[in-house]
């Protein structure tokens, strides 16, 4: 038994680029086209079998709300067909059949009856609703009064009202307070475990993980790839990585062309203070991987290496090279520099070179990171700002998950280990012995 | 063949009876949002016939002075008006309500998973119920005067065959009105036109002979000649009229359904 069966399912827009357009073809009644076709599902199947849990994931504008919508009943495919099996609700942008001037409570009534509850229903249901949002005596009063966050609850409390077979969610979970859409994604694995079938468009792969067991990866209106959702994700994430990699590859480049104007701009004539980038200049930070090929999208546990080039004009003994790499919202992650580490440098000597800081194995979690870089004296302390050079914000790159279903700030080295024996063995006795017992 | 999506609650005889809540819900609704926020709120239901009235009967009495025909006698030429007024409010405003009923619940349509063919259908309730005041106004009127007759039990039906004509005609006006907007601004033009070219502001009988055909035309001549003859000639109506309002109200209710049937699914596409 299926839930929902799609095939062959395509959907072309018409986008006229003004009404007139429109009128011209009625009026020499489509024999000359003046729309532009956009073909936002092309050719899509798939079927889903009750009570299994589906992530829809792809890029904007991949046709995943399409999809959706089609599913909902919505809109209707240009050709092929969407089937549902049973009743079918979808959270598609929750709240929109809300009226300002009416309260919470009467707000769900009304949403009630829209999604097809009778009169009767509506009351029997209302109370665990209004439990549900948990907006306390606002609930009675006018919606206009309402904050976003307590309309976002209100909003989804009224889909609760409904239990349909098949629950098709849209990106709903983005809006609300932490507590509340923690409640949201309890709700839904619930619906899921009571047997019925979920289908959720999300850009969150983290939400996709934790609630789907199977993902569909939607591109250009079509179907990608369809499988368990960690073989999919993985698909998916190596994909985007690639994209993002090339855009922040080319990000990088415009930061280095700007940088190397206003270097030139900066080496003007005037009073040369010791020390100065006209001595010892950094020419170039490079964000390499293992094999040394530019990257600037990395995937936590892979090698990435920050190769600094130099332009010497003097010979100097052990200069200090520090790296910082700071989160893009300004959390400090790590902090190198070549003195703390007892390193020598060597002897610099007037020309072109380069120092290479190897991450063999990265541990940053997911986020976007800045690449700082400094060459400085050697008598002077390691983070010290008695530079030759130094390059705030150097480079740019991003680290993805690889595999985790949760994002963290770091990966963490860690060893499991199973006790042999008690490790706490004070007193033999009847008790639990601690440490991991073997069945 | 595209096949829909969705057995959605609407579905079956159940839906019926959902629709049904639906209409009683939103007509209620629409009616609320109508008057809320203004000072007088329900009044203006009254107070809104009877000013339009007023006006057309100074402007008629005191500016043209009709000398022929009952235009000549001021008592009955307000009659008259009253009861050209009457139906044709019940025809004007509820069309007015249906050409912005989609426009105006643009997150409905692409939102939220309901039967829209309840939409208009609300509006047009809603704005019979206070377009029908002119109707209850000048029964009030007559019965004060000791002038109602008996044959006034029938005009329920023939309010009944005026909304059905209007229903249809409301469909099709807001199907219209989602991909070409224009129709909600030229509406109100077309209604006044279509007013004038009615016997509302005068009887069939002071209208040259040549200009007959407009009897023929414009379903509004048999309409408002059958609420005069119930309301205020106490007489059988004209079978005839009866006949054409009938064939009138089926044929745009069946015909605003289809379409509006057919164009549904694609509402969401357009807006």
């Amino acid at each position: 038994m299926h839930a929902i069966r799609v095939i062959d399912l395509w959907k072309a827009y018409r986008y006229y680029s003004s009404r007139t357009d429109r009128l011209k073809e009625w009026a020499c009644l489509g024999l000359k086209r003046y729309a532009a076709t956009v073909d936002a599902l092309q050719g899509i199947s798939f079927e889903v079998p009750a009570g299994e849990s589906v992530g829809i994931i792809g890029r904007n504008g991949a046709g995943k709300s399409t999809l959706l919508r089609l599913l909902a009943g919505i809109s209707s495919p240009t050709s092929g067909s969407a089937e549902v099996q049973g009743t079918v609700a979808a959270m598609i942008e929750l709240g929109a059949q809300f009226h300002p001037d009416y309260t919470g409570r009467e707000n769900l009534e009304i949403s009630g009856i829209l999604l097809g509850l009778s009169r009767k229903d509506v009351l029997a249901r209302i109370q665990d609703a209004i439990e549900f949002a948990e907006l306390g005596d606002q609930i009675d009063h006018q919606l206009r009064t309402y904050s976003t966050g307590m309309q976002a609850r209100l909003a989804f409390a009224a889909s609760t009202l409904v239990k349909p077979d098949v629950l098709l969610v849209d990106e709903v979970l983005a809006v609300g307070d932490q507590y509340f859409v923690g409640k949201c994604v309890r709700y839904i694995q619930e619906f899921h475990r009571s047997g019925r079938t979920l289908m959720l468009v999300s850009h969150d792969l983290t939400l996709i993980r934790s609630l789907c067991r199977r993902a569909v990866w939607v591109d250009r209106g079509r179907l990608i790839a369809d499988g368990p959702v960690s073989d999919v994700c993985a698909k998916y994430l190596r994909s985007v990585q690639q994209e993002e990699n090339e855009k922040l590859l080319g990000i990088n480049r415009e930061l280095w062309a700007l940088r190397s104007r206003t270097q030139k701009e900066l080496a003007g004539p005037g009073g040369r203070v010791m020390p100065d980038r006209t001595q010892i200049r950094i020419a170039q930070v490079q964000l390499l991987d293992g094999r040394e090929t530019a990257k600037s999208c990395f995937l936590t546990g892979e090698t990435l290496v920050i190769r600094i080039r130099f332009q010497s004009h003097i010979e100097y003994r052990n200069p200090n090279l520090s790296v910082a790499i700071e989160r893009l919202d300004g959390l400090m992650m790590t902090c190198h520099a070549s003195k703390d580490a007892q390193i020598e440098t060597g002897r610099i000597e007037p020309g072109e070179g380069w120092f290479d800081l190897v991450f063999q194995t990265l541990l940053l979690g997911p986020g976007s990171y800045w690449v700082h870089v400094a060459v400085t004296l050697d008598e002077t302390l390691a983070y010290g700002d008695t530079n030759f050079d130094r390059l705030d914000r150097a480079q740019t790159f991003t680290v993805m998950a690889a595999s985790r279903p949760y994002p963290v700030v770091v990966e963490h080295p860690v060893q499991w280990k199973r006790g042999e024996r008690p490790l706490i063995a004070r007193e033999p006795g009847p008790g639990r012995t601690p440490g991991m017992q073997s069945n | 063949m595209p096949v829909m999506a969705g057995e959605s609650r609407f579905a079956g005889w159940q839906g019926v009876g959902r629709r049904f809540e639906l209409i009683w819900l939103l007509t209620r609704d629409a009616l609320r949002k109508q008057f809320a926020g203004s000072l007088l709120g329900l009044w203006w239901a009254i107070l809104k016939p009877v000013l339009l009235v007023s006006v057309y009967a100074f402007l008629v009495l005191s500016v043209f002075r009709p000398s022929a025909g009952a235009g000549s006698n001021p008592a009955d030429y307000i009659l008259i008006l009253m009861s050209g007024m009457a139906p044709w409010l019940l025809l004007a405003e509820p069309l007015a309500a249906a050409s912005v009923s989609l426009a105006t619940n643009t997150p409905l349509l692409t939102k939220v998973l309901f039967p829209i063919e309840v939409l208009p259908v609300s509006r047009v309730l809603a704005a019979v119920v206070s377009g029908g005041t002119a109707l209850l106004l000048l029964v009030v009127f007559l019965g004060m005067q000791g002038r109602l007759g008996l044959w006034a039990v029938v005009v329920p039906v023939a309010v009944m065959l005026q909304v059905l004509f209007v229903l249809g005609l409301g469909w099709l006006i807001a199907a219209v009105a989602v991909t070409l907007p224009d129709v909600i601004h030229a509406l109100p033009f077309l209604l006044n036109l279509w007013m004038l070219l009615s016997p509302v502001l005068y009887s069939p009988e002071m209208v040259p002979s040549g200009l007959g055909w407009l009897g023929i035309v414009n379903p509004m001549w048999p309409t408002i000649a059958v609420y005069r003859s119930l309301l205020l000639d106490n007489a059988a109506p004209d079978p005839a009229h009866l006949a054409i309002m009938g064939g009138w109200a089926a044929a745009s209710f069946l015909i605003g359904y289809v379409i509006f049937m057919k164009r549904r699914t694609m509402f969401a596409d357009v807006i």
